[in-house]
C-alpha cells in the first residue's frame, strides 16, 4: 500500500510540470498578451496617443521581452528572440516576413526604412505600404509609386535572401526566460498578482476554492446518501413500483442539463410569482470574511440547498443505477445464495453483504467524479452567484489573467490527481486482491 | 431500516434549513444589481464602466456634465473657468484656466479641498509609472499647475498649446486627497514638469514606493476615500459592494446633483446571471437594474405583477453601432459599391426585432443626441434595387451567371464576395445573417466568419485584412468629439484608429480646422460639413444608437439620464406611502 502511495505521489510532480507547460504554451497562442490586458484594464483604448508608450512600459515590466523557454529551436533566418522587439506592429510584421522565409535582418531594415519614408509622406498614398507584408504585394505597390524607389533595393535584398534551404538552430536561453520567471516565483510560493484587481493569486484562489470544495463535498455526500439508499431499495424490490418509478425519475434527472434545472429551480422555487417562494433567491451572499469559515457556512447554508440539488441531480441518477445493478449482480452470486440457504433474512443479506460488496465500483465512480464536480461547478457557480473557483477561472480567461488561470489549473490538477490516488487507495483497501497498477 | 429513517430525517433537516426565504430590503437601503465585479474602485487607474458606476458617488471631479442639461456644471470649483490665451513667456501660444475651489468643500477628515490636492492629482496621473494612462493622454498637455501663494483654494492650470479638449481635461478629472494618497509626501519636491522626467523619478525610492502603493491593491480595494456624498464601507469580491451616506456632508445643501445624498446605503449586488437577477427583482430584493434583456424589459412593462411596481427608463446610451468597411480593399474602394452595401443592410428591421424599437438611427459618426449632429442627413434606406443599380454603375455585373456580380480588376476576374467578421454578440449574428440574405439578392456574397472580437481586432482590423466588421463606438458627453482618430488619414497607420482606412483630404483639412477653431458656431458648422462629406463617401454603414433599459422600483423617486449608468442613485428618495 505504501509503495502504491509513493508511486502515485512521485507521478504528481512531473504531471503538474507538463500541465503547467501546456497551459503556458496555450497562453502564448493567444492573439493578445498580458500587456494588452493591462492596457484594457487601465482604460487605454486604441487611439490613445500614449498607447505605444504605455504598451512598452507594461510589456517590459511583465518580462514579455524575454524568450519563452530555456531553449528555442528556430530556423537559421529567424530572429534569435523576436520578443525582444517591443513595438507590437514591428514584431508582428517581422513574424509575417519570417513566415515567407525572409532573413530577419533584411526584414527589419526594410521595415525601418519604410516607416521613415511613409512618415515624411504628406499625401497619404504610401499609407497602404505600412500594412503590406506579402512580398509580391509590396513589389506591385513599389512599382506603382515612383517616390518609394529607395525601398526597391531593400525589397530585392529580402527576395534574393529568401531562404530556400535552412537549418535549425538550437539556442540556449538560460534562466532569463518567461517560463522560468513564472515557475521560480511559484516555487517560492508566489503565484503572482492578478492583473485584474491586483490581488494575490493564491489568496484569490483559496477564497474561491473553499466554496467550491465545500459545495463539491456536500454534493457528493448527499449524492451518496440518496443514491445508495434509493439504489438499494430498487434492488431490494427489483421490478416493483418503486424500482419502475425511480427508473423513470433517474432517467429524467440524468437527461436534464444542469443549467436548465438551475434556472427552473430559481424561477419556480425562489419567487412569489408561482407561490413557491420556499428558498432564498440566489445571489444574496452577504458573507462576512472576518467571521470564521464555519460561521460563514452556517450563515449561508440555506443558500446552498438549490445549488447542491442542481449539482447532484445527474450524479444521483447515475450512482443509484450503478448501486442497484451491482446489488442485483451480487445477489446472484454463490455467497448470497448460501446466505439465503442458511436462512438469513433478506434485509440482513442486503445490509451486511450485498451493499458493502457493491460499494467498490460506486466508490471509484464517486471519487472519480470529484474533478468532474469541481469543473462542473462552473455553471452552477455562475447561475447561483457562488464565489467559487469555477467562476474565478471563467472571469480570468476572459481577462487574459494568466496568473490566475495557471493557478486554478494547477490546483484543479492537483486535486484531480489526489482524488485519483485516493480512489486507488480506497479501491485497494476495499479489495486487496485488485491490482490497481494494471 | 433505521438508516433510511435517519437519512430521511437529515434530508428533511436540510430542506428546513433551506426553506428560508429572502428578507426584503430595509427601508432606506438601495439595492442595485451590477453584472460584473468592479475589479478596482480607483477612477484614475481603473476607469471601467462598472467601477465608474460606483466611484462616482465616492470621488468627485472639479466639474462634470449635468445629468439633465448635459452642460458642464461646477462641483468642487466655484465656476467653470474661461480660457485665458497665453501671449508671452515660456508657454506662449498656450492656454490657461484659473480654478477656484469651493470654500466649503472638505475631505472626510475635515481638511479643506485645495488646489494642492488638484496639483497632486495631476502629478500622480502624469507620473509615467502610474497606471493612469487613460487620463494621462489628456493631462499630459497640462504643463504646470501654479497654486496661488496667498490662497490655496486657487490655482492656474497651464497648457503649453491650445487644445480642443483643454477645458474638459483640466476640470473633469477626479481630485484625490494628497495627504491620504501620498502619506510620505513623495511628490511635493517635484514640479509637474520635473515629475514626468523618467530618469529623475526612477532613481527616487520615495517615488517608487508611492507608485507601488498608488498602483497597488490597497488604494483600489480597501483604502478608498474621496470627496463624494458616500463613503466606502465594504467589498466582498464577486458578491457585494456597500456604500454609506456620509454624515454632516458639506455638499448636501449646495444644490448640486452630484453632491446630493439619497439612500442611507447603496448596496451593489454582483450578479452575472440574468435569471438570478430577474428573480431578485421580482422578489423585491433588488431595486434597480440596468442592461435589461429587451424582451424581458418589454414583458415586465406589461406584466400585471411588475408593471406598477417599477419605473421603466430607456435613456440614450452614448454609443452607436456601425459596420466598418475596409475602404482600402479593391472591392470596396469605389463609393458606389460602399453605398450599395449601405442599401443592403436592413437597419430598421434590426432595430425593431433586436431592440424592440428602442434605438435611434444615425447617418454619420456623431451621436444623434449631440448638438453637432447633422440632422439634415437622412439614414440610407434599405433598398435592394438601388444597390443593384449602384453595383452595375460601378462595373459589377454577373458576367459568369453564377449569381454573384464580378468585375475585371488588374486583369483578374474578381467576384464580389465579402468576408464579414462577427463575434458572438447577438447583434453581430443577427446583422450578419440578415445582411447575407439581402446581399445575395443583389449578387453580393457575404461569408460570415465568427471569431472572438480580440482576434478579429488583432488579425483582421489592425492588419486591414477584412471587408466588413460590425463594431460599437463609445462616445463621451463632451460636445466636441475628436474625429481625428477614426476619420483623419493621419490615423491610417498600423495600430492607428482609422480602422476603415478612410482617406479624404478635404475631411482631413476640416478636422484640422476644428482643432484650431475657437468659435463654437464655426466649429459646429465644421462638424456638420465633415458629416456631410463622410455621408457622401459612405466609408462605413452607420446603424443606430441604442437605448439603455433600466428598471427602478417605484418605492424610490428617480429619474433617468444619458449619463452612465443611466440614473444617479444618490438622487433617489423614498416615496412616501
Amino acid at each position: 500500500m505504501l509503495g502504491l502511495v509513493l508511486r502515485r505521489f512521485m507521478m504528481i510532480i512531473p504531471t503538474l510540470g507538463v500541465v503547467l507547460l501546456i497551459c503556458f504554451g496555450l497562453s502564448k497562442c493567444q492573439s493578445d498578451n498580458a500587456a494588452d490586458a493591462m492596457l484594457r484594464l487601465e482604460g487605454v483604448t486604441p487611439g490613445n496617443s500614449l498607447e505605444a508608450k504605455e504598451y512598452a512600459r507594461q510589456y517590459l515590466s511583465l518580462g514579455l521581452d524575454k524568450p519563452l523557454f530555456y531553449w528555442s529551436l528556430r530556423p537559421s533566418f529567424c530572429h534569435p528572440n523576436i520578443n525582444a522587439i517591443v513595438d507590437k506592429t514591428t514584431r508582428q510584421q517581422l513574424s509575417f516576413f519570417q513566415h515567407q522565409k525572409v532573413k530577419y535582418t533584411d526584414a527589419l531594415a526594410y521595415i525601418h526604412a519604410r516607416d521613415s519614408i511613409v512618415r515624411l509622406d504628406t499625401t497619404g498614398v504610401l499609407r497602404p505600404l505600412l500594412f503590406l507584408t506579402k512580398l509580391d504585394e509590396i513589389s506591385a505597390l513599389l512599382n506603382k509609386e515612383k517616390t518609394t524607389q529607395s525601398l526597391v533595393p531593400l525589397l530585392e535584398k529580402m527576395q534574393s535572401n529568401q531562404a530556400l534551404f535552412y537549418y535549425p538552430i538550437l539556442q540556449w536561453n538560460g534562466s532569463q526566460n518567461q517560463f522560468h520567471r513564472y515557475t521560480s516565483s511559484l516555487f517560492h510560493g508566489e503565484m503572482g498578482i492578478s492583473i485584474v484587481d491586483g490581488r494575490d493569486v493564491g489568496a484569490k484562489i483559496m477564497d474561491g476554492l473553499k466554496w467550491t470544495m465545500l459545495l463539491t463535498f456536500l454534493g457528493l455526500v448527499c449524492a451518496v446518501l440518496i443514491s445508495v439508499v434509493a439504489g438499494s431499495i430498487s434492488a431490494y424490490k427489483s421490478g416493483g413500483t418503486f424500482d419502475r418509478v425511480s427508473n423513470i425519475v433517474w432517467l429524467i434527472l440524468y437527461s436534464i442539463p444542469s443549467f436548465w434545472l438551475a434556472s427552473i429551480l430559481i424561477l419556480y422555487c425562489t419567487s412569489d410569482r408561482y407561490g413557491m417562494h420556499i428558498f432564498p433567491t440566489p445571489g444574496n451572499w452577504m458573507i462576512d470574511p472576518q467571521k470564521p469559515f464555519l460561521t460563514q457556512v452556517i450563515g449561508s447554508a440555506h443558500m446552498m440547498v438549490l445549488p447542491i440539488i442542481t449539482m447532484i441531480a445527474n450524479d444521483i441518477a447515475f450512482l443509484s443505477r450503478i448501486t442497484r445493478n451491482n446489488i442485483i449482480d451480487q445477489n446472484k452470486k454463490l455467497y448470497a445464495n448460501i446466505a439465503k440457504a442458511r436462512g438469513l433474512k433478506p434485509r440482513k443479506i442486503l445490509t451486511s453483504y450485498l451493499i458493502p460488496n457493491s460499494m467498490i465500483p460506486v466508490t471509484t465512480n464517486l471519487i472519480g467524479a470529484i474533478p468532474a464536480s469541481i469543473s462542473g461547478s462552473l455553471i452552477i457557480e455562475i447561475i447561483f452567484n457562488i464565489p467559487g473557483v469555477g467562476r474565478l477561472m471563467f472571469d480570468a480567461i476572459g481577462h487574459s489573467d494568466w496568473n490566475v488561470v495557471f493557478g486554478v489549473v494547477l490546483i484543479i490538477s492537483t486535486v484531480t490527481m489526489l482524488s485519483l490516488t485516493f480512489a486507488d487507495i480506497i479501491y485497494r483497501w476495499l479489495n486487496p486482491k485488485m491490482d490497481v497498477d494494471a | 431500516m433505521p438508516q433510511i429513517s435517519r437519512f430521511l430525517a437529515f434530508i428533511f433537516l436540510m430542506l428546513i434549513i433551506g426553506c428560508k426565504t429572502d428578507s426584503t430590503s430595509s427601508s432606506n437601503e438601495l439595492h442595485v444589481r451590477i453584472k460584473k465585479d468592479p475589479e478596482r474602485i480607483n477612477p484614475l487607474i481603473s476607469p471601467n464602466p462598472v467601477s465608474r458606476e460606483i466611484y462616482q458617488y465616492l470621488h468627485l471631479p472639479c466639474a462634470d456634465y449635468d445629468p439633465k442639461s448635459l452642460q458642464l456644471t461646477p462641483i468642487l470649483i466655484k465656476n467653470i473657468p474661461s480660457e485665458i490665451a497665453i501671449d508671452t513667456g515660456k508657454y506662449k501660444g498656450g492656454v490657461a484656466f484659473d480654478l477656484e475651489f469651493r470654500d466649503d468643500a472638505k475631505w472626510d477628515d475635515g481638511s479643506p479641498i485645495t488646489a494642492y490636492d488638484y496639483a497632486f492629482t495631476i502629478k500622480a496621473i502624469n507620473l509615467p509609472s502610474t497606471n493612469a494612462a487613460k487620463y494621462r493622454e489628456f493631462t499630459e498637455n497640462i504643463k504646470d499647475v501654479v497654486v496661488d501663494a496667498n490662497n490655496p483654494k486657487k490655482c492656474r492650470v497651464i497648457f503649453a498649446k491650445d487644445y480642443l479638449l483643454a477645458l474638459e481635461s483640466a476640470i473633469t478629472v477626479e481630485v484625490y486627497q494628497k495627504s491620504f494618497y501620498d502619506t510620505a509626501d513623495a511628490t511635493s519636491k517635484y514640479s509637474l514638469s520635473s515629475i514626468i522626467d523618467t530618469l529623475a523619478t526612477q532613481k527616487d525610492s520615495a517615488i517608487a514606493s508611492f507608485v507601488a502603493a498608488f498602483n497597488g491593491n490597497e488604494y483600489s480595494r480597501t483604502k478608498i476615500q474621496g470627496s463624494g456624498p458616500y463613503k466606502f464601507v465594504s467589498w466582498q469580491p464577486d458578491q457585494t459592494v456597500v456604500l454609506e451616506r456620509k454624515a454632516n456632508y458639506w455638499g448636501e445643501k449646495i444644490g448640486n446633483t452630484y453632491t446630493q445624498q439619497g439612500p442611507s446605503k447603496i448596496i451593489y449586488h454582483i450578479i452575472p446571471d440574468d435569471v438570478t437577477a430577474f428573480a431578485q427583482v421580482q422578489n423585491g430584493t433588488i431595486d434597480a437594474m440596468t442592461e435589461m434583456d429587451p424582451d424581458k424589459f418589454e414583458s415586465m412593462k406589461t406584466d400585471p405583477a411588475t408593471k406598477d411596481k417599477f419605473a421603466f427608463y430607456t435613456p440614450s446610451l452614448m454609443k452607436y453601432y456601425m459596420i466598418l468597411l475596409n475602404n482600402s480593399d479593391p472591392k470596396l474602394s469605389n463609393v458606389k459599391v460602399r453605398k450599395a452595401i449601405n442599401h443592403l443592410v436592413n437597419v430598421d428591421d434590426i432595430v425593431k426585432n433586436l431592440e424592440n424599437g428602442n434605438a435611434t438611427r444615425l447617418a454619420g459618426p456623431i451621436h444623434p443626441i449631440k448638438s453637432t449632429y447633422n440632422k439634415s442627413l437622412k439614414p440610407i434606406s434599405f433598398d435592394i434595387e438601388a444597390a443593384k443599380t449602384l453595383l452595375a454603375e460601378a462595373g459589377w455585373k454577373d458576367s459568369n451567371a453564377n449569381g454573384t456580380v464580378d468585375k475585371m480588376i488588374s486583369g483578374k476576374l474578381i467576384e464580389m464576395s465579402l468576408d464579414m467578421y462577427i463575434s458572438g454578440q447577438e447583434l453581430g449574428k443577427r446583422l450578419g445573417l440578415t445582411t447575407k440574405d439581402n446581399a445575395a439578392k443583389a449578387g453580393v456574397a457575404i461569408n460570415l466568419v465568427e471569431k472572438e472580437f480580440k482576434q478579429i481586432k488583432t488579425e483582421h482590423i489592425k492588419t486591414r485584412q477584412y471587408h466588413l466588421v460590425p463594431i460599437v463606438i463609445s462616445q463621451d458627453l463632451q460636445p466636441w468629439d475628436d474625429l481625428e482618430g477614426r476619420w483623419h488619414s493621419r490615423s491610417n497607420i498600423p495600430g492607428g484608429t482609422n480602422e476603415g482606412a478612410y482617406q479624404n483630404t478635404e475631411v482631413d483639412k476640416l478636422i484640422d480646422q476644428i482643432n484650431v477653431s475657437k468659435d463654437n458656431t464655426k466649429r459646429t458648422e465644421l462638424y456638420q460639413q465633415i458629416q456631410q462629406k463622410i455621408y457622401d463617401d459612405c466609408p462605413a454603414v452607420f446603424l443606430y444608437a441604442p437605448q439603455e433599459r433600466i428598471i427602478v422600483s417605484k418605492k424610490w423617486s428617480s429619474f433617468a439620464t444619458v449619463k452612465r449608468p443611466g440614473y444617479l442613485a444618490n438622487t433617489f428618495s423614498l416615496v412616501a406611502k
